[in-house]
């Protein structure tokens, strides 16, 4: 079955991994390189944050986020705009919990430990040097059932 | 001779990275969008060519602070700069800045779609290298105008007063 685009946003973000992660303060933009934990079947990209940084009271003054996915060599982007909310989910601290985060925290339990999780609102992705760009409309064109309008962009629903 | 200045780094990285995602704001929230930069390092300036018709104009009109995100995955080097953008009907400068693969685009920077943006970087904040936990933050116009070396402290988050 031919992939869609929905679903090529989602392997491209799987495939890049690290992304920038783009929030604004109410003066600047301010981005950082986070490990994203990309789950299609939850329609979430999560991140695992420390209490102490900046980004969490960015989020909860603009919840609106843009997480950047570039692979330069290869010439793939990924422009998510999406909804940010910070959790204290121990439950799902712990089954993201991996060898990248013991870099950060000695235990899941680190009480500094939240969650950020991404619910995606919009996609963009480049694919191949200035070929193709398909823009996906995520939730808000699941929701209102538009039909993908053809043009310069194609805007396609995500789920 | 003078010692490198910590910023040339910065640019090094500009440079050799080429396409940085181009980060605005929306009134729907926050957009990227991969664009080739054209550094001009001695001016301390970023341009890029672009189209009057594509939406990141506007969104640049209604709001002047953009990001600029730099992305070398081999050298796991991950640059974040905040700047001003300005939208500029300029041909004199598009054909400055002009490459050859810009005319799969338009028909040369005559075409009167074709606008630049200058983009004043004001500070950057680098995490550089594999294990890349410290971020250094810059500001260019103290770089450029004094020329002073950072301070380093001791924290994870180093702010380097140039």
């Amino acid at each position: 079955m031919a992939e869609t685009d929905s679903e090529r946003v989602w392997a491209l973000m799987k495939k890049i991994g690290i992304c920038m992660l783009a929030t604004w303060d109410g003066h600047e933009l301010h981005a950082r390189p986070m490990g994203a934990y990309v789950r299609p079947e939850e329609n979430a990209v999560y991140f695992l944050s420390d209490a102490r940084r900046h980004k969490e009271d960015e989020i909860k003054q603009y919840s609106k986020v843009c997480l950047a996915f570039a692979d330069t060599g290869a010439q793939n982007y990924v422009s998510l705009a999406g909804h940010a909310e910070v959790q204290a989910d121990r439950a799902k601290i712990r089954e993201l919990w991996g060898t990248p985060a013991k870099a950060w925290w000695d235990s899941p339990d680190d009480p500094n430990i939240r969650v950020l999780k991404v619910t995606p609102q919009e996609a963009e992705f480049w694919d191949a040097p200035r070929s193709t760009v398909a823009y996906a409309k995520m939730a808000a064109a699941a929701l209102t059932g538009t039909r993908p309008e053809m043009g310069d962009n194609r805007k396609v629903a995500m789920r | 001779m003078a010692e490198p200045h910590p910023i040339d780094r910065v640019w090094d990285i500009i440079e050799k990275v080429g396409v940085c995602m181009f980060t605005t704001r929306f009134n729907g929230g926050l957009r990227a969008r991969p664009l080739e930069a054209r550094p001009d390092r001695s001016a301390g300036l970023i341009w890029f060519v672009t189209d009057l018709r594509s939406g990141k104009e506007h969104e640049i009109e209604a709001e002047h602070d953009v990001g600029l995100v730099f992305t070398d995955e081999k050298a796991k080097a991950y640059l974040s700069i905040t700047a001003r953008a300005e939208v500029r009907r300029d041909h004199v400068k598009a054909a400055e800045i002009w490459k050859s693969t810009d005319n799969v685009w338009w028909r040369g920077p005559e075409d009167p779609n074709v606008c630049v943006l200058r983009v004043t970087p004001v500070t950057a904040e680098l995490w550089d290298g594999p294990s890349s936990k410290a971020v250094a933050v810059f500001e260019f116009a103290k770089a450029r105008l004094t020329g002073a070396k950072p301070k380093l402290g001791e924290n994870r988050k180093v702010t380097v007063d140039m």
